[in-house]
């Protein structure tokens, strides 16, 4: 799977358009003829609103072999792109989408130990890997137990809930989890990663694949290694991300993404950053805004971050010269100057704190 | 596609914005940080010897920094030796380069006392060699004649720069534009002006609120020579003969 799909502009034309339920849309765009456009199933494009910026969404079919992407949207409140596809798309419309992009995978090599979590439209690459891999000869073997939990705030926001039934059919050995945040009796209640914790009493060996809101992937990711030993390095994220946010999500594609939780109490966001660039390059380019007057060369103390508790053995002890800086800018327990910190597989899931004050001085 | 530019990063560089300094802002401080910036360099200048790896320099000079207060920089210390002196500012010197007995290296600091930044530059030969020799000692001369220029003419940034690179060139070196002069205050000065001082079009003011720099290259071989120092005229200056 090293092999990239090249990345393209190409225009498309909307050839579906089904409200699959009252915050979704299910749209379908067809490539102009002979266009072969291929991609990995849990990969994103990025589809262009009248203002030239691409908004990104999940590919939710395994592949383009009909000429056909399919695309899961759910409406962000007062957002103008989402809301206008809502109100005034048309079939026949035509678009610009760019693309492929992402390292999100379901490997139907994956550990026998596997549980998939998405949240809303969360499912969209989810079904495009699950697809892909009810397709394939010996594609999944029945004797493993792969665990599929799908939550959403209503049944109604469950949308082609048969379908995917359907779809698990196909996939022996898989166990399907619908939750909804308050149940009529027949369906889960609660929310979705409080379910995965009341299943598993200890996931100190399992993988978890997820998708969906990034506070919904942080708040699984980190109770479940609170509440049953979960490590944080064997999620595999594809959180969405709000915005125009291009230049961040395309980074993965020049290495592995590393997935980062930010301030988790007050203001939980995820972002991603690359394998092999500095800490602090990945969070400036997600807006952070850290001042790094130095350039990230480690001299003047203001990009400073907190790493959480859990993750301070594997970020490491700070060199000799960090160390004397840190004591001189009065910084505290766990913090550490984010240039000084090269992203690895390692930190996968890493949780940091920003802090209010990037440039501090001693009392 | 049309792509629009926000109003907001149409910022006119009028001169007082570009000058404008904070609360902690001192003129005492900020020569006291120049006297300790110009001590540091010659300190860590007379403990650079041939035999040397560039890397330990670099550390050697981080050290004698933070002994002298000034643990924090605003950019970090470089020492470069031999070829790594043609490399401009943030660039990563080629690494493992062992200082000759018959070579050049540069000293380029910009440490912070307390609130306030100091910055200031230097080359040095450890042997005879005549054109590394020259080519340091005019690294001083140019800074001297081009600080003169701005002294007698009121020169603004954008002209100085351009008298400085027509003067290099007489003097048969080029001048590297990418270190061509900035702010410097209270820390960080990038807060009222991050660019260079080559694309003022007013006269900059004493202050001290700007260094001027000058990195020089040989056109066909391959080392270089760097001075700086705060702008400021003759009377801050004993060795000024230019």
């Amino acid at each position: 799977m090293d092999k990239r799909s090249p990345t393209r502009r190409l225009p498309v034309t909307l050839t579906s358009l089904r409200r699959a339920s009252g915050r979704t849309l299910v749209l379908k765009l067809k490539f102009a003829e002979g266009v072969d456009f291929a991609y990995r199933p849990g990969q994103f494009i990025g589809l262009e609103a009248q203002d030239g910026r691409p908004r990104f969404f999940s590919i939710a079919n395994a592949d383009s072999t009909g000429g056909e992407l399919e695309l899961h949207v759910s409406r962000v409140p007062g957002g103008a792109f989402t809301g206008a596809l809502f109100d005034r798309a048309q079939v026949g419309d035509r678009f610009w989408i760019e693309g492929p992009y992402g390292n999100f995978f379901i490997s139907p090599e994956a550990s026998t130990r596997t549980i998939i979590v998405a949240g809303g439209t969360g499912f969209a690459p989810i079904k495009a890997c699950l697809e892909g891999i009810a397709r394939m000869r010996n594609g999944w073997d029945a004797a493993r137990t792969l665990h599929f939990y799908w939550g959403a705030r209503s049944l109604e926001d469950l949308y082609d809930l048969d379908a995917v039934r359907a779809l698990v059919e196909r996939l022996p050995g898989m166990r399907f989890t619908p939750v909804v945040d308050h149940g009529d009796g027949a369906t889960r209640s609660g929310y979705v990663h409080r379910a995965v914790i009341e299943d598993f009493e200890d996931l100190s060996d399992y993988d978890i694949y997820a998708c969906g809101a990034p506070g919904m992937i942080e708040a699984l990711s980190r109770q479940c290694a609170d509440e049953r030993a979960f490590d944080p390095q064997r999620l595999i994220a594809d959180p969405f991300v709000a915005g125009p946010v291009g230049a961040d999500l395309m980074a993965p594609s020049t290495g592995a993404p590393v997935h980062l939780f930010l301030d988790r109490e007050v203001n939980p966001r995820a972002i991603a950053g690359v394998d092999g660039e500095a800490l602090v390059t990945a969070l400036n380019r997600s807006g952070v805004a850290l001042r790094a007057v130095c350039g990230g060369k480690g001299a003047c103390g203001t990009c400073l971050v907190r790493v959480a508790p859990s993750w301070r053995t594997r970020t490491g002890d700070p060199a000799r010269r960090e160390t004397r800086l840190l004591q001189f800018v009065g910084a505290g327990d766990g913090d550490r100057l984010s240039c000084q910190i090269r992203l690895s597989a390692d930190l996968n899931g890493l949780e940091l704190h920003t802090l209010p004050q990037h440039q501090r001085r001693p009392e | 596609m049309t792509v629009t530019v926000p109003e907001t990063t149409l910022k006119v560089l009028n001169k007082a914005s570009v000058e404008k300094v904070g609360e902690t802002y001192s003129t005492s401080q900020m020569l006291k940080v120049r006297g300790m910036t110009r001590a540091a360099i010659h300190e860590i200048a007379a403990r650079v010897k041939p035999g040397m790896v560039e890397e330990d320099a670099v550390e050697m000079a981080q050290d004698i920094l933070a002994e002298s207060g000034m643990i924090r920089g605003w950019h970090t210390a470089y020492v470069r030796f031999g070829t790594n002196t043609t490399k401009t500012f943030g660039a990563a010197s080629d690494p493992g380069v062992v200082l000759g007995a018959d070579d050049i290296f540069l000293i380029d600091i910009g440490p912070v006392f307390e609130e306030w930044e100091g910055d200031g530059g230097d080359t040095f030969v450890t042997g005879i060699d005549a054109d590394k020799a020259r080519c340091a000692a005019d690294a001083r001369k140019l800074f001297h004649i081009v600080r003169k220029q701005w002294q007698a003419e009121q020169a603004t940034g954008r002209t100085l720069y351009e008298f400085a690179v027509a003067a290099a060139q007489r003097m048969g070196w080029e001048l590297n534009m990418d270190l061509s002069g900035h702010r410097i205050s209270e820390f960080p000065h990038e807060a009222h002006y991050p660019g260079p001082m080559a694309d003022v079009d007013f006269t900059p003011s004493s202050g001290p609120l700007w260094v001027l720099e000058i990195h020089i290259r040989h056109p066909t071989q391959k080392f270089g020579a760097f001075y700086e120092d705060m702008l400021l005229d003759d009377n801050y200056f004993h060795d000024n003969k230019a």
